[in-house]
Protein backbone atom coordinates (compact mmCIF):
# COMPACT_ATOMS: atom_id res chain seq x y z
CA UNK A 1 0.00 0.00 0.00
CA UNK A 2 2.83 1.93 0.71
CA UNK A 3 4.62 1.36 -2.26
CA UNK A 4 1.61 1.99 -4.17
CA UNK A 5 1.26 5.67 -2.42
CA UNK A 6 4.57 6.60 -3.42
CA UNK A 7 3.80 5.55 -7.06
CA UNK A 8 1.51 7.44 -7.01
CA UNK A 9 2.88 10.35 -5.43
CA UNK A 10 5.50 10.17 -7.87
CA UNK A 11 3.83 10.16 -10.94
CA UNK A 12 1.36 12.71 -10.11
CA UNK A 13 4.75 14.80 -9.87
CA UNK A 14 5.92 13.04 -13.39
CA UNK A 15 2.73 14.85 -14.55
CA UNK A 16 3.49 18.15 -13.01
CA UNK A 17 6.63 18.50 -14.08
CA UNK A 18 8.10 21.64 -15.54
CA UNK A 19 11.10 22.74 -17.67
CA UNK A 20 13.02 23.64 -14.84
CA UNK A 21 13.50 19.72 -13.61
CA UNK A 22 15.10 16.84 -14.59
CA UNK A 23 14.73 13.27 -13.96
CA UNK A 24 18.01 11.38 -12.57
CA UNK A 25 17.80 7.71 -13.12
CA UNK A 26 20.44 5.78 -11.14
CA UNK A 27 21.01 1.54 -12.89
CA UNK A 28 23.21 -1.34 -11.40
CA UNK A 29 25.33 -2.46 -14.04
CA UNK A 30 26.59 -5.98 -13.72
CA UNK A 31 28.76 -6.89 -16.70
CA UNK A 32 31.60 -9.63 -17.69
CA UNK A 33 33.59 -7.53 -20.29
CA UNK A 34 36.59 -10.19 -20.14
CA UNK A 35 35.33 -13.97 -20.27
CA UNK A 36 37.69 -14.79 -17.88
CA UNK A 37 35.95 -12.92 -14.88
CA UNK A 38 34.23 -15.42 -12.92
CA UNK A 39 31.58 -13.19 -11.10
CA UNK A 40 30.41 -10.33 -13.04
CA UNK A 41 31.91 -6.41 -12.37
CA UNK A 42 29.40 -4.08 -10.60
CA UNK A 43 29.40 -0.04 -11.43
CA UNK A 44 26.40 2.26 -10.72
CA UNK A 45 25.43 4.28 -13.82
CA UNK A 46 23.48 7.59 -13.54
CA UNK A 47 21.47 8.89 -16.81
CA UNK A 48 19.96 12.70 -16.26
CA UNK A 49 17.13 13.56 -18.79
CA UNK A 50 15.39 16.73 -19.44
CA UNK A 51 12.43 16.35 -22.70
CA UNK A 52 14.33 14.87 -25.79
CA UNK A 53 17.91 15.89 -23.98
CA UNK A 54 20.12 13.61 -22.05
CA UNK A 55 23.40 12.33 -20.50
CA UNK A 56 24.38 8.88 -19.39
CA UNK A 57 27.61 8.19 -17.26
CA UNK A 58 29.23 5.50 -14.91
CA UNK A 59 28.23 7.19 -11.45
CA UNK A 60 31.70 7.60 -10.06
CA UNK A 61 33.08 9.02 -12.95
CA UNK A 62 30.68 11.88 -13.25
CA UNK A 63 31.04 12.20 -9.75
CA UNK A 64 34.88 12.72 -10.57
CA UNK A 65 34.28 14.67 -13.51
CA UNK A 66 32.12 17.17 -11.16
CA UNK A 67 35.30 16.91 -8.71
CA UNK A 68 37.57 17.80 -11.45
CA UNK A 69 35.32 20.63 -12.91
CA UNK A 70 35.35 22.28 -9.45
CA UNK A 71 39.02 21.65 -8.98
CA UNK A 72 39.26 20.06 -5.78
CA UNK A 73 40.19 16.39 -7.22
CA UNK A 74 42.37 14.35 -4.84
CA UNK A 75 44.62 11.39 -6.16
CA UNK A 76 42.24 9.44 -3.16
CA UNK A 77 39.42 10.52 -5.00
CA UNK A 78 40.88 8.82 -8.38
CA UNK A 79 41.59 5.66 -6.26
CA UNK A 80 38.07 5.73 -4.33
CA UNK A 81 35.96 6.91 -7.26
CA UNK A 82 37.61 4.67 -9.70
CA UNK A 83 35.28 3.11 -12.56
CA UNK A 84 35.72 0.43 -15.40
CA UNK A 85 33.82 2.73 -17.66
CA UNK A 86 34.99 6.27 -18.88
CA UNK A 87 32.51 6.68 -21.46
CA UNK A 88 29.96 9.45 -21.71
CA UNK A 89 26.75 9.78 -24.00
CA UNK A 90 25.49 12.78 -24.59
CA UNK A 91 22.03 12.23 -26.69
CA UNK A 92 20.09 15.06 -28.27
CA UNK A 93 16.80 13.58 -29.97
CA UNK A 94 18.13 10.37 -31.83
CA UNK A 95 21.66 11.61 -32.29
CA UNK A 96 24.31 10.82 -29.26
CA UNK A 97 27.65 12.33 -28.76
CA UNK A 98 29.94 9.53 -27.38
CA UNK A 99 32.92 10.50 -25.73
CA UNK A 100 35.92 7.88 -24.30
CA UNK A 101 39.23 8.28 -23.07
CA UNK A 102 41.67 5.40 -23.99
CA UNK A 103 44.91 6.48 -22.24
CA UNK A 104 46.13 9.95 -23.54
CA UNK A 105 43.61 10.43 -26.13
CA UNK A 106 40.17 11.49 -25.50
CA UNK A 107 38.07 10.01 -28.33
CA UNK A 108 34.42 10.94 -29.90
CA UNK A 109 32.27 9.74 -32.13
CA UNK A 110 28.29 11.02 -33.16
CA UNK A 111 25.92 8.16 -34.12
CA UNK A 112 22.00 8.37 -35.01
CA UNK A 113 19.78 5.41 -33.08
CA UNK A 114 17.09 4.05 -34.44
CA UNK A 115 16.63 0.74 -32.30
CA UNK A 116 14.09 -1.30 -34.45
CA UNK A 117 12.37 -2.55 -31.06
CA UNK A 118 10.35 -5.86 -31.48
CA UNK A 119 7.08 -5.15 -28.65
CA UNK A 120 6.38 -8.12 -26.98
CA UNK A 121 3.08 -9.26 -24.80
CA UNK A 122 4.79 -10.49 -21.71
CA UNK A 123 5.34 -8.07 -18.60
CA UNK A 124 6.93 -7.92 -15.62
CA UNK A 125 6.38 -5.64 -12.05
CA UNK A 126 10.22 -3.63 -11.22
CA UNK A 127 10.54 -2.11 -8.20
CA UNK A 128 6.46 -1.40 -8.56
CA UNK A 129 6.58 -0.16 -11.84
CA UNK A 130 4.65 -2.50 -14.39
CA UNK A 131 7.05 -3.36 -17.44
CA UNK A 132 6.60 -4.77 -20.99
CA UNK A 133 9.14 -6.91 -22.87
CA UNK A 134 10.75 -5.22 -26.10
CA UNK A 135 13.69 -7.03 -27.79
CA UNK A 136 16.40 -5.22 -30.44
CA UNK A 137 19.85 -5.83 -32.04
CA UNK A 138 22.61 -3.43 -31.89
CA UNK A 139 26.37 -3.79 -31.89
CA UNK A 140 26.38 -7.45 -32.19
CA UNK A 141 24.50 -8.21 -29.13
CA UNK A 142 20.66 -9.32 -29.26
CA UNK A 143 19.17 -7.29 -26.21
CA UNK A 144 16.06 -7.79 -24.24
CA UNK A 145 14.75 -4.45 -22.39
CA UNK A 146 11.87 -4.22 -19.75
CA UNK A 147 10.31 -0.70 -20.15
CA UNK A 148 7.36 0.82 -18.14
CA UNK A 149 4.72 2.98 -19.12
CA UNK A 150 4.49 4.28 -16.14
CA UNK A 151 7.53 6.94 -16.65
CA UNK A 152 6.58 8.20 -20.34
CA UNK A 153 10.39 8.81 -20.56
CA UNK A 154 11.91 8.38 -23.71
CA UNK A 155 15.51 7.41 -22.25
CA UNK A 156 17.17 3.72 -20.98
CA UNK A 157 20.72 3.46 -20.13
CA UNK A 158 23.94 3.41 -22.49
CA UNK A 159 22.62 4.11 -25.89
CA UNK A 160 18.75 2.25 -25.44
CA UNK A 161 15.93 4.23 -26.14
CA UNK A 162 13.24 4.83 -28.35
CA UNK A 163 10.55 2.71 -26.07
CA UNK A 164 7.52 4.75 -25.02
CA UNK A 165 8.52 4.52 -21.40
CA UNK A 166 11.59 4.79 -19.68
CA UNK A 167 13.74 0.97 -19.72
CA UNK A 168 14.21 -0.26 -16.10
CA UNK A 169 15.72 -3.48 -16.99
CA UNK A 170 18.05 -4.01 -19.95
CA UNK A 171 20.33 -7.69 -20.72
CA UNK A 172 22.34 -8.98 -23.68
CA UNK A 173 21.21 -12.97 -24.63
CA UNK A 174 24.41 -14.06 -23.11
CA UNK A 175 24.00 -12.17 -19.85
CA UNK A 176 26.98 -10.62 -20.16
CA UNK A 177 26.02 -7.04 -19.75
CA UNK A 178 23.15 -6.26 -17.12
CA UNK A 179 21.43 -3.03 -16.51
CA UNK A 180 19.11 -2.71 -13.27
CA UNK A 181 17.03 0.42 -12.60
CA UNK A 182 18.25 1.14 -9.00
CA UNK A 183 16.59 4.64 -8.52
CA UNK A 184 15.01 7.16 -10.08
CA UNK A 185 14.26 11.51 -8.72
CA UNK A 186 13.30 14.67 -9.70
CA UNK A 187 15.95 17.46 -9.62
CA UNK A 188 16.77 20.94 -10.22
CA UNK A 189 17.59 21.34 -14.00
CA UNK A 190 21.16 21.97 -14.82
CA UNK A 191 23.22 21.55 -17.86
CA UNK A 192 23.29 18.39 -19.25
CA UNK A 193 26.65 17.74 -20.03
CA UNK A 194 30.31 16.23 -19.28
CA UNK A 195 31.67 18.49 -16.34
CA UNK A 196 35.57 17.33 -17.48
CA UNK A 197 37.52 16.65 -20.45
CA UNK A 198 40.57 14.76 -20.41
CA UNK A 199 41.49 17.16 -23.35
CA UNK A 200 40.61 20.24 -25.10
CA UNK A 201 37.46 19.52 -27.75
CA UNK A 202 40.30 21.02 -30.51
CA UNK A 203 42.17 17.68 -29.66
CA UNK A 204 39.56 14.96 -29.23
CA UNK A 205 40.34 12.16 -31.70
CA UNK A 206 37.17 12.17 -34.71
CA UNK A 207 36.21 8.30 -35.06
CA UNK A 208 33.91 6.38 -36.06
CA UNK A 209 32.19 4.10 -33.58
CA UNK A 210 33.44 0.74 -35.45
CA UNK A 211 37.42 2.03 -35.54
CA UNK A 212 36.50 3.72 -32.00
CA UNK A 213 35.83 -0.32 -31.02
CA UNK A 214 38.99 -1.41 -33.12
CA UNK A 215 41.33 0.84 -31.54
CA UNK A 216 39.92 0.21 -27.89
CA UNK A 217 39.68 -3.55 -28.38
CA UNK A 218 43.46 -3.28 -29.29
CA UNK A 219 44.46 -1.17 -26.56
CA UNK A 220 42.74 -3.33 -23.88
CA UNK A 221 44.69 -6.38 -24.98
CA UNK A 222 47.72 -5.22 -24.15
CA UNK A 223 49.95 -5.21 -21.14
CA UNK A 224 50.26 -2.29 -18.55
CA UNK A 225 54.26 -1.33 -19.90
CA UNK A 226 52.65 -1.90 -23.30
CA UNK A 227 49.76 0.39 -22.16
CA UNK A 228 51.97 2.57 -20.82
CA UNK A 229 54.26 2.68 -24.17
CA UNK A 230 50.76 3.28 -26.15
CA UNK A 231 51.47 5.43 -28.98
CA UNK A 232 55.01 6.46 -27.66
CA UNK A 233 57.82 6.83 -30.45
CA UNK A 234 60.36 8.00 -27.56
CA UNK A 235 62.11 6.49 -24.68
CA UNK A 236 60.23 3.33 -23.36
CA UNK A 237 58.79 3.27 -19.95
CA UNK A 238 57.88 0.66 -17.43
CA UNK A 239 56.40 0.86 -14.08
CA UNK A 240 57.52 -1.03 -10.69
CA UNK A 241 56.08 -0.83 -7.43
CA UNK A 242 58.09 0.71 -4.77
CA UNK A 243 56.73 0.05 -1.79
CA UNK A 244 53.39 -1.71 -0.40
CA UNK A 245 51.47 -5.03 -0.82
CA UNK A 246 53.09 -7.06 -3.04
CA UNK A 247 51.53 -6.97 -6.59
CA UNK A 248 53.50 -9.62 -7.90
CA UNK A 249 50.59 -12.62 -8.72
CA UNK A 250 48.94 -9.86 -10.06
CA UNK A 251 51.71 -8.97 -12.36
CA UNK A 252 52.19 -12.65 -14.07
CA UNK A 253 52.31 -12.35 -17.08
CA UNK A 254 49.86 -15.33 -17.96
CA UNK A 255 46.86 -13.47 -16.49
CA UNK A 256 47.13 -10.45 -18.71
CA UNK A 257 43.61 -10.37 -20.81
CA UNK A 258 44.49 -10.63 -24.29
CA UNK A 259 42.50 -10.34 -27.35
CA UNK A 260 41.00 -13.41 -27.36
CA UNK A 261 39.35 -13.23 -24.01
CA UNK A 262 37.77 -9.56 -24.55
CA UNK A 263 34.04 -9.63 -24.10
CA UNK A 264 33.55 -5.74 -24.69
CA UNK A 265 29.50 -4.89 -25.26
CA UNK A 266 29.95 -4.12 -28.96
CA UNK A 267 30.99 -6.69 -30.79
CA UNK A 268 30.31 -6.05 -33.92
CA UNK A 269 33.67 -4.29 -34.73
CA UNK A 270 34.97 -7.87 -35.52
CA UNK A 271 32.73 -8.06 -38.10
CA UNK B 1 89.50 12.11 -6.21
CA UNK B 2 87.34 15.50 -4.89
CA UNK B 3 84.81 15.61 -8.28
CA UNK B 4 84.05 11.90 -7.51
CA UNK B 5 83.35 12.66 -3.99
CA UNK B 6 80.85 15.44 -5.13
CA UNK B 7 79.53 13.49 -7.72
CA UNK B 8 78.87 10.39 -4.76
CA UNK B 9 77.39 13.24 -2.56
CA UNK B 10 75.02 14.42 -5.16
CA UNK B 11 73.92 11.00 -6.08
CA UNK B 12 73.36 10.33 -2.16
CA UNK B 13 71.17 13.94 -2.07
CA UNK B 14 69.05 12.85 -5.16
CA UNK B 15 68.71 9.36 -3.27
CA UNK B 16 67.93 10.39 0.01
CA UNK B 17 65.54 13.39 -1.34
CA UNK B 18 63.14 10.91 -3.20
CA UNK B 19 62.80 8.84 -0.65
CA UNK B 20 61.86 11.57 1.60
CA UNK B 21 57.99 10.01 2.72
CA UNK B 22 54.90 12.02 1.25
CA UNK B 23 53.22 12.86 4.20
CA UNK B 24 49.68 12.27 2.46
CA UNK B 25 50.39 8.19 1.29
CA UNK B 26 53.40 7.60 3.25
CA UNK B 27 55.31 6.51 -0.84
CA UNK B 28 58.32 8.36 -1.74
CA UNK B 29 58.00 11.64 -3.20
CA UNK B 30 58.81 9.85 -6.82
CA UNK B 31 56.23 7.45 -6.75
CA UNK B 32 52.14 7.76 -6.03
CA UNK B 33 49.87 5.86 -4.54
CA UNK B 34 47.65 3.88 -5.64
CA UNK B 35 45.15 1.80 -4.73
CA UNK B 36 43.03 -0.98 -6.30
CA UNK B 37 40.44 -3.55 -5.43
CA UNK B 38 42.95 -6.24 -3.90
CA UNK B 39 46.25 -4.38 -3.73
CA UNK B 40 47.35 -0.82 -3.45
CA UNK B 41 51.20 1.06 -3.56
CA UNK B 42 53.17 2.94 -4.39
CA UNK B 43 54.46 3.29 -8.07
CA UNK B 44 56.95 4.73 -9.76
CA UNK B 45 57.52 4.46 -13.70
CA UNK B 46 61.49 4.34 -15.46
CA UNK B 47 62.69 5.13 -18.43
CA UNK B 48 65.03 3.72 -21.31
CA UNK B 49 66.81 6.38 -22.49
CA UNK B 50 68.57 3.78 -25.36
CA UNK B 51 70.73 1.65 -23.54
CA UNK B 52 69.77 1.60 -19.70
CA UNK B 53 66.63 2.10 -17.65
CA UNK B 54 66.57 5.30 -14.98
CA UNK B 55 68.34 4.38 -11.90
CA UNK B 56 65.38 6.02 -9.85
CA UNK B 57 62.17 6.12 -10.96
CA UNK B 58 60.19 9.46 -11.42
CA UNK B 59 56.29 10.06 -10.49
CA UNK B 60 53.56 9.13 -13.24
CA UNK B 61 51.92 11.71 -14.62
CA UNK B 62 48.00 11.74 -14.16
CA UNK B 63 47.22 9.36 -17.56
CA UNK B 64 50.29 7.04 -16.18
CA UNK B 65 48.39 6.97 -12.75
CA UNK B 66 45.18 6.15 -14.50
CA UNK B 67 46.08 3.51 -16.83
CA UNK B 68 48.31 1.74 -13.40
CA UNK B 69 44.82 2.28 -11.36
CA UNK B 70 42.62 0.58 -14.38
CA UNK B 71 45.37 -2.30 -14.95
CA UNK B 72 45.62 -3.15 -11.44
CA UNK B 73 41.28 -3.11 -10.98
CA UNK B 74 41.19 -4.85 -13.91
CA UNK B 75 43.64 -7.66 -13.11
CA UNK B 76 41.88 -7.74 -9.39
CA UNK B 77 38.58 -8.85 -11.10
CA UNK B 78 39.91 -11.99 -12.28
CA UNK B 79 41.20 -13.15 -8.85
CA UNK B 80 38.33 -13.31 -7.05
CA UNK B 81 35.88 -10.63 -8.31
CA UNK B 82 35.60 -6.96 -6.90
CA UNK B 83 35.45 -5.33 -3.97
CA UNK B 84 31.82 -4.17 -2.62
CA UNK B 85 30.47 -0.78 -4.20
CA UNK B 86 29.43 2.59 -2.55
CA UNK B 87 26.26 3.14 -2.80
CA UNK B 88 25.49 6.42 -5.31
CA UNK B 89 25.44 9.84 -3.85
CA UNK B 90 23.52 12.70 -4.78
CA UNK B 91 25.28 14.54 -7.72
Amino acid sequence: MKYLFLLLCFSFSFAQNSDDKMYSITYLNQFKDRKSIDFPLKEYSRLLVNKNESIYQIYNAMHLDTLKFEGTVTSDDRNRYYSFNKHSIYFKNNTLKYNDVIYEDEYYYEETINHSWELKDEEMDIKGYSCRKAITNYGGREWEAWYTLDLPINAGPYKFKGLPGLILKLTDSTGSYNFDFYAITERELKPLKKYHHLKPKSEWINTTRTNFNKIKANYESLSLNEKLNYGNTGPKIKVKLIGGSDDSELRNPKKVARAKDLNLIEIDYKD
Amino acid sequence: MKKMFLSLGFIVAVMFSVSAQSSQSGCPSNSTYISASCVSGCYSVYTNNGTIWDFIGKKPTTDQENAIRDDLNRRCSTFGGQASIDEPGNI
